[in-house]
């Protein structure tokens, strides 16, 4: 199950100590936020070793950084926000690397992310929320990621992906429409999304 | 009716990012490794400038013109006399005397590479002045700077030559003297080559890790036991960064009493540093576990007034907590008010406005 990094006198304790480059801050600030960094690269659909990059790199920006946030209980909002942007400058390159055949079209690895959550009655219906996710353009799916899946507030997620908190605004209700959209044209999700329209 | 996108995004925060223990370990050292890595200086990128300009610099084949009895390199070497050119490449020449003598002076750079073949022998050359000919058979090198090295019949090794001493052959005999002396013809046995001196060498001691990275990297216990071979008067006395990191070992460790002793002393040896401010701010928290709720708010304050901006939030909140705890509300409302003032949406916000009302 996902756990969500609460904000609060430790984080700030924490950010303090990174500040003043504490001996412990740094295994203590890994330890904190990779697994959540890791798993924001993984629903944004890259595979394993990606991850893994954008875990490395967000933590080094992370750790360098770390004296530009402004208040103690911005350090989730500001690793998320690192992390995300790593993503998407890895996913850029992914796609000019299948737009110039240096890479197979498909990202392997993304199945057996999904296969890897425990089989459950619901892992199919995963699998196909997870291709409708897939589907939407990058900057959609980072700002659905990071505001429904994630849960970041508006003004976190704002913070967290650079924008105004307006066009974060406006960004999270396209993705939502987009998200529903597409969900839509699968039939199981389909038939999922009529029955509560219908119930509701 | 559920939120159809809510639902569907808790079922995508099932996919997640655990790994391994094995795995995440190596990763969070990989991570502690890079940002153990110095920080690239200036001077080293001027220095690899340089060497860039210099490897360019180098890798241009010499040019040379030649006048009556002398030849001008590109580089500034100077020959004069009746010299051959055998080869030119981008770090020397090779040259050939087949009769005369030839006086030279080699520019000296980085990496050249010169030779002057007389009769059957050869003479390297680094950066030098020098004269080297062939008269009736015999040969003669006079070094006037630098060094050279002669090699050929009757020498096991390459000869080095010194500057102000000559060296002379007929091919049957050769000698070596000093420029300064009369030319007496002394026999000298070839060389022999000069037996390796063997020296023992003494077996390097193992890398010593640092304390800040065994701590960083959860050796607490070690690092503690360190101290305390090592003797805690002299252990702390080392580097700032050890003895806060000693501290901080101590402190996982609940070792209350070695975890002060080092913070303290770290505020003693460098009051104004941020480690004398984080050092408060770790001692009231001691304190504070300890129920020592006038010690705590002691550290803390000393923690504001050495006024590093990073922490003084931090020590204020703590502060309106610790004074709450003894009794002192109207102390504490200042400490609150402050502490507002400067975060007004941080962690403790919530107390201190609690507090104020």
């Amino acid at each position: 199950m996902l756990s969500l990094v609460p904000s609060g006198p430790d984080e700030a304790g924490l950010l303090s100590r990174v500040i003043a480059r504490s001996p412990s801050a740094a295994r203590e600030l890994f330890d904190t936020f990779a697994p959540r960094v890791r798993g924001l690269g993984r629903r944004l659909g890259l595979h394993a070793a990606d991850a893994e990059d954008v875990v490395q790199d967000s933590m080094l920006v992370v750790w360098k950084r770390a004296h530009q946030i402004i208040g103690p209980d911005q350090l989730q909002a500001f690793v998320l926000g690192v992390a995300a942007n790593k993503a998407r400058a890895l996913m850029r390159r992914r796609r000019w690397a299948r737009a110039l055949g240096l890479e197979p079209a498909v990202t392997p690895g993304r199945e057996e992310e999904v296969a890897g959550v425990a089989a459950t009655e619901s892992t199919h219906e995963l699998k196909r929320v997870n291709a409708v996710l897939q589907g939407m353009s990058d900057e959609l799916r980072v700002v659905f990621v990071l505001r429904f899946v994630e849960q970041l507030t508006l003004e976190e997620a704002a913070e967290a992906s650079g924008w105004s908190l307006a066009t974060l605004k406006r960004k999270a209700e396209r993705a939502r429409a987009v998200f529903l959209a597409r969900a839509r044209q699968d039939p199981l999700l389909w038939d999922r999304l009529s029955k509560e329209e219908r119930d509701g | 009716m559920a939120d159809p996108v809510e639902r569907d995004a808790k079922l995508v925060r099932r996919i997640e990012g655990d790994v391994p223990p094995g795995d995440h370990q190596a990763s969070r050292t990989a991570f502690l490794n890079a940002i153990e890595k110095p920080p690239r200086r200036r001077w080293v990128i001027a220095l690899a400038v340089a060497a860039a300009a210099a490897l360019a610099f180098l890798s241009r084949p010499l040019t040379y013109s030649e006048e009556p009895s002398l030849l001008r390199f590109s580089d500034g070497t100077v020959i004069e006399g009746p010299a051959e050119v055998v080869s030119a490449d981008a770090r020397g020449a090779v040259l050939r005397v087949t009769a005369g003598v030839l006086h030279a002076k080699v520019q000296h750079r980085v990496g050249s590479r010169w030779a002057v073949e007389v009769g059957p022998y050869t003479v390297r050359v680094t950066g030098t002045k020098f004269s080297a000919g062939l008269v009736d058979g015999q040969i003669d090198v006079e070094l006037l700077e630098g060094a050279v090295e002669v090699s050929g019949p009757g020498l096991a090794a390459p000869l080095q030559l010194k500057a102000g001493q000559r060296f002379h052959t007929t091919l049957e005999k050769i000698e070596v003297s000093n420029l300064d002396k009369p030319r007496i013809p002394k026999p000298v046995p070839p060389a022999p080559a000069p037996a390796p001196v063997v020296r023992p060498v003494a077996p390097k001691p193992p890398p010593r890790i640092s304390w800040r990275s065994q701590v960083a990297a959860g050796a607490f216990a070690e690092v503690v036991a360190a101290a305390r071979d090592e003797g805690l008067e002299k252990a702390l006395k080392r580097d700032l960064d050890e003895v806060f990191a000693l501290g901080e070992a101590a402190r996982y460790l609940k070792d209350d009493a070695l975890a002060k002793r080092s913070f303290v002393a770290v505020r003693d040896r460098a009051p104004k540093s941020i480690d004398a401010a984080q050092s408060a701010l770790l001692l009231g928290r001691i304190s504070e576990q300890q129920a020592q709720w006038a010690g705590a708010d002691h550290w803390y304050e000393r923690c504001e007034l050495d006024g590093h901006a990073a922490l003084i939030p931090e020590a204020l909140g703590r502060r309106v907590v610790v004074l709450e705890h003894l009794g002192e509300l109207d102390q504490a409302k200042a400490v609150a008010r402050r502490y507002l003032a400067l975060d007004p949406s941080g962690p403790w916000a919530a107390v201190a406005r609690r507090m104020i009302e």
